[in-house]
């Protein structure tokens, strides 16, 4: 029984002030002293000083009224280094009753402590990281907006003055030529308008901050306004914008949503589409529990290869600095952020030559 | 329909103010956040659009100001701006009596829009 305690844990006897009157080889070997150094020595020999006096004296002050005490305690071995043991001190009494000698049986932690000691850095430093990426995200969070903000400013005089300068009521009626300048400006500053919006509604999609809000309305309804939206540019660009839904739908979703990704797809197509003979027919048709938009063009089609990455944030198919077609690459990836956010998806058919239609699908009912 | 604009933005109270006059609206415009306030202290207005960036004394603190004293729904407060507001502090906007959002640019037609459709308000 002794031998097998011996074998497996550090074991030590001493009298009732704490002097060591015996320990085994386990002991001498984590410790690092020999028999000869231990025996008659206090006990403190051993102490660290990563204990506070209070956490000793508690220990005293539970074994010296006979009762066993459990603990883990940091020793300094004779060379200055350091270990961990998981400790066990029983009180033994004499014929009278009164404690005649302590015995401690320990156990080495020291790898626990250390792998423990590793996991509390780590978490610590995660913790610390995590902090640092949510005051990025804020601050970027704040430039996004401080950016939008300053870009917004100078663009309201710009298409108000547009605006006025159109409107014959106000300042009389205009030569063609600069009618047609207005319209140049105010297109302009339309198209950069509507670049801040989608830098800003990629920012929110990115930080999962895009609200849906949900309401029940009339598809044809809302077709019927999309293509009155674009009345004017596109007999402007002489392109032909044709709805063909038929019959009567409703549907439960965003219908704010909906109209944007709508206007992403249509401004899309009108900038490729062939000048003079464009064609853009949009519609809409009910499909088990979805409806499934479309938005169709006669333009040059999009290469098979390059289906797949047209809806990653900033992709655009020619990046030449020949290409015919300007923009950011960032409205395809704004509306699959959308159509995603309501629930539905967005894919694209389209031969090289031969047109694109860009296909989204949206659930008829959400809750 | 008497309307206030405050805005520091002068190269936009102009066009602003010209385009509602023209529509037949008495507009009276103030390019400072505290002599907006003043000016709304001591007159009623139908309409009232807002700016919220406004050096010194924010398009914020007219609300607070108006909110204390009681006469934050005296006009049709329609705040104006630049700022990417988000769904929830327009929400909370809405909730303190403030009667619609708008941001710039818009479209001047829709604005207008917006304005007449203010009812309630008596001046």
């Amino acid at each position: 029984m002794e031998n097998a305690l011996d074998e497996s844990s550090i074991v030590a006897l001493t009298d009732k002030y704490g002097t060591i009157t015996y320990v085994n080889e386990m002991f001498c070997k984590i410790s690092k002293y020999s028999k000869e150094d231990l025996i008659g020595q206090n006990h403190r020999i051993l102490k660290s000083g990563h204990h506070p006096p209070e956490f000793y004296q508690e220990m005293w002050n539970v074994i010296s009224q006979g009762k066993v005490w459990r603990g883990e305690i940091k020793n300094k071995a004779k060379d200055g280094t350091y270990y961990w043991v998981k400790t066990v001190i029983v009180p033994f009494f004499d014929n009278k009753g009164s404690i005649s000698e302590y015995v401690s049986i320990r156990t080495d932690i020291t790898y626990h402590k250390k792998i423990e000691e590793q996991l509390r850095s780590s978490q610590e430093m995660i913790k610390h990281q995590l902090y640092e990426m949510k005051e990025i995200d804020l601050q970027k969070d704040a430039f996004v907006s401080m950016i939008a903000h300053e870009l917004r400013t100078p663009l309201s005089p710009i298409m108000m003055h547009c605006e006025i300068l159109k409107n014959p009521d106000i300042i009389g009626k205009l030569n063609p030529y600069q009618s047609e300048a207005v319209d140049d400006i105010y297109r302009n500053s339309d198209r950069l308008e509507k670049l801040v919006k989608n830098l800003l509604d990629v920012e929110k999609l990115d930080m999962n901050k895009m609200k849906f809000e949900l309401e029940e309305f009339s598809v044809d309804g809302l077709m019927i306004d999309i293509c009155m939206d674009f009345l004017t540019v596109m007999s402007l660009k002489r392109i032909k914008l044709i709805n063909s839904v038929k019959g009567r739908m409703t549907i439960k979703s965003d219908k704010m949503k909906i109209t944007q990704i709508f206007s992403n797809l249509i401004q899309n197509a009108a900038d490729f589409v062939p000048q003079g003979t464009g064609r853009i027919e949009i519609s809409a048709q009910r499909k088990e529990d979805n409806i499934v938009f479309c938005v169709q063009d006669n333009g040059p089609g999009i290469p098979e290869e390059k289906q797949n990455k047209i809806f990653k944030k900033f992709y655009q198919i020619d990046t030449s600095l020949r290409r015919k077609h300007e923009g950011t690459g960032l409205g395809l990836a704004v509306c699959k952020g959308m159509v995603e956010g309501i629930g539905g998806r967005i894919w694209v058919k389209s031969k090289e030559n031969k047109g694109s239609s860009f296909f989204f699908s949206v659930p008829r009912q959400r809750e | 329909m008497k309307i206030l604009i405050i805005d520091d933005n002068q190269e936009i109270t102009k066009p602003l103010s010209k385009f509602l006059t023209v529509k037949g609206h008495d507009c009276t415009v103030s390019n400072d956040g505290k002599n907006g306030l003043t000016l709304l202290q001591k007159q009623r207005f139908n309409v009232v659009l807002l700016d919220l960036a406004l050096p010194e004394f924010s398009g914020y603190d007219i609300i607070d100001a108006l909110e204390r004293d009681d006469k934050l729904k005296e006009s049709a407060i329609i705040v104006f701006t630049a700022l990417s507001l988000k769904n929830e502090e327009m929400d909370k906007l809405k909730k303190r009596g403030i009667y619609a959002c708008i941001n710039k640019p818009t479209q001047l037609n829709l604005l207008l829009k917006i304005i007449e459709g203010v009812k309630d308000i008596t001046v």
